[in-house]
């Protein structure tokens, strides 16, 4: 998987680009680690071209919100495509983490 | 890794090693080089007696030359005078024809002149000298002198090497043996032919030879430590590579034991996980009221599928399943965790969304690690049949209804369990009817891949599960298991596979006879209403009317004996009559907790009573003995107990 990553403002903006797996996940959570470490507190994920997620993906991004959580910030996913969706609604994850639409309306109010 | 890490190359037999081939090495070239240089020495050694010896023969062969003439004349000027030593010669001066002066020169004298004359082109310089010389300049030097007296004793040659004004030499001198011709000149010093007129020596300049010594042992030296160096170099490249792959193999040794590290983990991981669940099959034969089967076929890395199932009280039973996120022993113990807090709420909670939510929110506290566990949980009363369950983000399960109609139990009910604190789950409730089979599984099955990376999916269950009708639990879990197995076709596990199979058939009658139970109060009027259920049962169940008639005979009887003389007391009792009807026959039992009463005793043991209210009149016992084909009477610790049988076929009465 590869990761990319623009600011808006001062939000980091990471866009996932191919599958949010067991291999891909260390990768994955040791940059969103390190984002933080930088001091960065609002992140948005951009999971427009993300074909997959794991439970092991899903978890690094629950950490990840909840530690943005407690020094004060924010964590918001956006752009899900329909398998994606499908695994946030099962596991009931669209109610855990705060999931918008497109980038714009993830962008409201951040 | 624990401890330092040391390898073998620091070892101490390893540098003992080293440093005995680099002593070895340096002893072979220093052996060499002492017989290169020994050798160079003795060449340099032979080469200067040969040049020593050179010079002297062509000395001494001109000597003799000079002397078998018996001398040389030569014109006679200033560059050759006569020799005032040799005024005892007679011809010692002539004169030619023509009136040139000629005078003898003796050969030390031509041998002297020619060295003087042309010292360069002559080179080595020798010189000839005696103990006894004619000439005084001629007198020998120390060295001469002991070399001298050498001869004397007998030495034929005396050679040394000597400094001679700063410079090494090589001294070499030989004798001179007196001939007849030397005494021409010689025979007043008293010799004769064989005396040691002296001696002729050669005294040859080292220098140029001992720099050219020097510098073939420059060579030498300098090939040989180059040779050394290079034998150096040569060890320490052996060196380096044998320790580096000493380094190499211990490396491998190290994954090797890592690698048997974490297999073992994985292992301890498996076995918690497989500890965990029930395994023995089939698990309440006792409980006819359903059946249930299960199976968990773990992936290789321990993929934190569990289940589990029991009863909360006689008539409920609980049964769950769920997915941890993550591998491994952590997710082995987490899973232990959740399914203990799963039990130990359920005990005292039957709803699954008040025990769901407690468990998310014990969980979800001191989750450093983020984890978290799907859970679909139920609890089926035996009784009734009504399913209760709760949906905590995991796969939907499977109803499959007795008349082979397929239902998805798709409801949510709140998300994964473990993530966040503080949310209340919702539950469903469905009836099961007889037959009815719920199949619980997990995403190792739906999620299962082919080759061609194809998932099994949901899809593929549903077909194989309405595919056929399945008469057992165990035949519905294996058969998807096996289907799933081929499916894959060989490729490797990537998740654990668990499939959980329940059929519910109700609370299940333990005869079909009929029967007729019920509990009278030791009042006489109650005789009348159990004669009324009675009746009741006996139209239902077609009991002809005369043997209905002669029962209500009998259970008058009977009863009227037990609620007049069983009890001593004036409290409520209770009586409990059963009828049952096997085919033709009809059973009756009569059980009630008064005073020990035999109504078919010839003698009641209670002898306190007046005779007339021991029995209850001849009459009616006899009636009673003559109805039913059977009685009999039992006193079981406090009861008593009347059992009466009539086979109505056989009934001729």
């Amino acid at each position: 998987m590869i990761i990319t990553t623009k600011d808006v403002n001062e939000i980091k903006v990471v866009e996932f680009d191919g599958e949010f797996d067991t291999t891909a996940s260390p990768a994955a959570e040791s940059q969103l680690n390190q984002l933080r470490e930088q001091g960065v507190r609002k992140i948005l994920v951009d999971l427009e071209k993300m074909d997959f997620i794991s439970s092991a993906g899903l978890r690094v991004l629950l950490a990840t919100a909840q530690e943005l959580q407690k020094a004060g910030g924010e964590l918001r996913v956006c752009n899900l495509n329909e398998n994606v969706m499908e695994v946030f609604d099962i596991s009931g994850f669209s109610t855990i983490l705060m999931v918008f639409k497109d980038e714009s309306e993830a962008l409201q109010g951040f | 890794m624990n401890g330092p890490i040391t390898s073998d190359h620091n070892k101490p037999w390893f540098k003992t090693y080293v440093w005995l081939l680099i002593v070895f090495w340096t002893l072979v070239i220093s052996a060499s080089l002492t017989w290169n240089l020994l050798n160079q020495n003795q060449s340099m050694r032979e080469i200067a007696f040969s040049e020593a010896h050179a010079y002297l023969n062509k000395d001494k062969a001109f000597r003799f030359w000079a002397t078998s003439h018996g001398g040389l004349y030569v014109p006679s000027n200033e560059r050759t005078p006569p020799n005032p030593y040799l005024t005892h010669v007679t011809d010692r001066d002539i004169e030619t024809p023509s009136g040139i002066k000629l005078t003898l020169m003796n050969p030390s004298y031509a041998v002297r002149q020619m060295n003087e004359n042309f010292t360069q082109l002559y080179g080595v310089a020798g010189h000839i000298t005696s103990l006894k010389p004619l000439r005084p300049q001629n007198a020998p030097d120390d060295w001469e002198r002991a070399a001298l007296m050498a001869f004397n004793d007998g030495k034929k040659e005396v050679t040394e090497f000597t400094e001679v004004g700063g410079e090494t030499h090589l001294r070499l001198m030989g004798t001179l043996v007196a001939e007849k011709r030397c005494l021409k000149c010689h025979v007043n010093q008293g010799y004769q032919v064989g005396d040691i007129l002296g001696g002729v020596g050669v005294s040859v300049p080292m220098t140029r030879l001992l720099t050219l010594k020097q510098q073939q042992a420059a060579v030498a030296v300098g090939g040989h430590v180059g040779l050394w160096l290079l034998g150096l170099l040569g060890i320490g490249l052996g060196t380096r590579q044998v320790s580096r792959r000493m380094r190499v193999e211990q490396q491998a040794a190290l994954l090797e034991s890592e690698k048997r590290r974490m297999e073992d983990e994985l292992n301890v991981g498996r076995e918690i996980q497989m500890s965990m669940v029930p395994k023995t099959f089939p698990a309440f034969p006792d409980r006819r009221e359903f059946s249930i089967y299960a199976t968990l076929q773990p992936a290789r890395e321990v993929g934190g599928d569990f289940y589990d199932f029991f009863f909360i009280d006689e008539n409920r039973f609980c049964l769950c399943i769920g997915d941890v996120s993550g591998k491994g022993v952590p997710a082995a113990l987490f899973m232990a965790v959740t399914k203990t807090l799963i039990k130990s709420r359920a005990t005292d909670d039957f709803s699954t969304a008040s025990i769901i939510t407690h468990v998310n929110d014990e969980l979800s506290r001191d989750n450093k690690a983020y984890m978290f566990v799907t859970i679909f949980m139920g609890i089926l009363d035996l009784k009734t049949g009504v399913l209760v369950y709760t949906n905590a983000g995991h796969n939907p399960p499977y109803l499959i209804r007795e008349d082979d109609s397929i239902e998805r139990l798709d409801q949510k009910h709140g998300p994964v369990v473990g993530a966040m604190g503080g949310r209340a789950y919702k539950e469903d409730k469905t009836n099961l009817t007889r037959g009815d089979m719920l199949l619980l599984y997990t995403d190792g099955i739906t999620e299962a891949m082919d080759s061609a990376r194809n998932q099994f999916s949901e899809k593929r269950l549903a077909k194989l599960l309405s595919s056929k009708k399945y008469k057992s639990v165990e035949e519905v879990v294996q058969s998807t298991v096996t289907e799933v197995k081929r499916f894959e076709d060989g490729m490797a596990q990537a998740d654990d596979i668990t499939a959980l199979a329940a059929q519910y058939f109700g609370i299940l009658q333990e005869t079909k006879d009929p029967v007729l139970e019920m509990v009278v109060q030791n009042r006489l009027p109650e005789i009348e209403r159990f004669k009324k259920s009675f009746n009741t049962f006996s139209e239902q169940y077609d009991i002809p009317t005369p043997v209905r008639r002669k029962m209500n005979v009998v259970f008058d009887e009977l009863l009227n004996n037990i609620i007049t003389y069983a009890y001593r007391d004036e409290d409520e009792h209770s009586i409990e009559i059963k009828v049952e009807l096997s085919g033709d026959r009809l059973t009756v039992s009569i059980t009630d907790d008064g005073i020990p009463l035999n109504p078919f005793g010839v003698e009641t043991p209670d002898t306190k009573l007046p005779h007339e209210e021991r029995k209850t009149g001849g009459l009616g016992v006899h009636l009673v003995r003559k109805v039913m084909d059977k009685v009999s009477y039992q006193r079981r610790i406090d009861k008593n107990v009347i059992t009466l049988v009539k086979d109505m076929a056989t009934a001729t009465k």
